[in-house]
């Protein structure tokens, strides 16, 4: 059955109001609040937050929060953060309620000349509080970026007619291993192992005076099978999530207005995401 | 001899002969040249404004690049331009990381180099430009 869901989020990408004699706080520098803290990054978009408190019926939420803080290094080629993230969805035809802790990190590999490889992943402890599920979870992917090449770019933008058009790229592909350690349902405790792939196409419609973004179509697939699945239950076979969708800004200054509406289907295993799908219509509000 | 004639000389050896001339100089206040004190009239002979300002423009050219610009023009770039404005991802701070210290080695091989931490620490593109030169010891000589 189809969901519509209608949202207004706001985000807290950077919190302090800033001037330009004014330096960033470490708050500002270092956290950062969006939807989520994928490994295979995708666009930024911002947390998600709706409660409805009826006077008879039980309350319904929506809660899709990551939160990322990141450490100091003194490498070229390291960047790695501590993440949290939050998912609860109590409006959609099937309930999501999880919550992951964990680090990530993203690396570029030596020995890359126009074309550089990336290893990215992370490890954490995931609890789906749906099923009752308490496991260690870990992704390790591959990417490449190319923002040179005549034909196409990837993990970078590729301008076309001055400007006024660009399309990002980008492919995520590896594997994701997750152990279930203590389950509610024995049956589900086991290790399950999934090949996991993630590409992204964005197209944004800039404006002609200073190449900031007026429309954006953005698409972003994943796709993972369990290769290896100890649990007494069913195997999971093939997997996939798929959201598009379509934002149009409005402002950049005071703050970014942009109104979107993407479409989403399918499901994510590891969240607690089950197959469903659903519209969602959002006006963002970003500092 | 003819006039005019130039010679091409590796940043960082210009550097050190001008630190070498400087303490020398300290020693021995009569060794000048033309009145003027020898590493001045080099450093004033030199084009050394436009190395400096080649620097800000390579970091211009690396930030623009990494956002996917081909052929990018430095000049289009305001110093003041907020770093978060070109929204990048990590992959692409870890690739800007990687042009900003080719620029720094090109310039001083023997520099230390810059971590991605100090890039995404950068909040305008001057911040970034001033990360260059400083770890590229550039400054010094103008000191």
């Amino acid at each position: 059955m189809k969901k519509y869901i209608v949202l207004l989020c706001i985000s807290a990408l950077t919190t302090t109001k800033m001037t330009l004699a004014q330096k960033k706080s470490w708050f500002d520098k270092n956290v950062l609040i969006g939807q989520s803290m994928e490994t295979a990054e995708q666009k930024k978009e911002p947390a998600q937050f709706q409660i409805t408190l009826p006077h008879k019926d039980s309350s319904s939420w929506l809660l899709d929060i990551g939160v990322s803080v990141k450490l100091g290094s003194q490498s070229p080629r390291l960047i790695s953060k501590l993440t949290t993230e939050f998912h609860k969805n109590t409006l959609t035809d099937e309930k999501q309620n999880n919550f992951s802790l964990g680090y990530s990190y993203k690396y570029l590999i030596p020995g890359g000349k126009t074309t550089d490889w990336f290893s990215v992943g992370d490890i954490k402890y995931v609890y789906d509080g749906e099923k009752i599920k308490n496991s260690v979870a870990a992704n390790l992917l591959f990417t490449f970026s190319n923002d040179e090449s005549k034909f196409l770019h990837w993990n970078a933008n590729k301008y076309f007619n001055k400007a006024k058009q660009a399309i990002f790229l980008s492919i995520f592909g590896g594997v994701q291993i997750q152990d279930i350690l203590k389950a509610k349902n024995d049956s589900a405790k086991g290790f399950i192992v999934r090949p996991i792939f993630t590409p992204t196409f964005i197209l944004d419609f800039n404006s002609a005076k200073d190449s900031s973004t007026v429309l954006r179509f953005s698409a972003t697939y994943t796709g993972r099978k369990d290769m290896v699945n100890s649990t007494k239950f069913a195997r999971e076979d093939y997997t996939h999530l798929l959201k598009a969708g379509a934002e149009i800004f409005l402002a950049y200054k005071p703050v970014k207005v942009s109104l979107g509406f993407s479409f989403n289907y399918g499901s994510d295993p590891l969240k607690g995401l089950k197959q469903q799908q659903y519209w969602l219509f959002a006006i963002n509000l970003q500092k | 001899m003819a006039k005019n004639r130039v010679i091409k000389v590796n940043a960082l050896a210009f550097h050190l002969a001008v630190e070498k001339l400087r303490e020398l100089e300290m020693k021995d206040k009569a060794l000048k040249f033309k009145g003027k004190k020898i590493s001045n009239f080099l450093i004033g002979a030199s084009d050394f404004e436009s190395s400096v300002s080649s620097v800000s423009n390579e970091v211009k050219i690396a930030i623009l690049k990494t956002k996917g610009f081909e052929n990018p023009d430095p000049s289009t770039l305001a110093e003041e331009k907020k770093m978060e404005d070109f929204d990048f991802s990590d992959i692409q701070n870890l690739k800007l990381t990687k042009r900003f210290n080719a620029i720094v080695k090109a310039h001083n091989p023997a520099a230390k180099v810059i971590s991605a931490s100090s890039v995404t620490s950068c909040e305008t593109v001057k911040e970034c430009i001033d990360l260059v030169t400083t770890t590229a010891n550039i400054s010094s000589l103008f000191n």
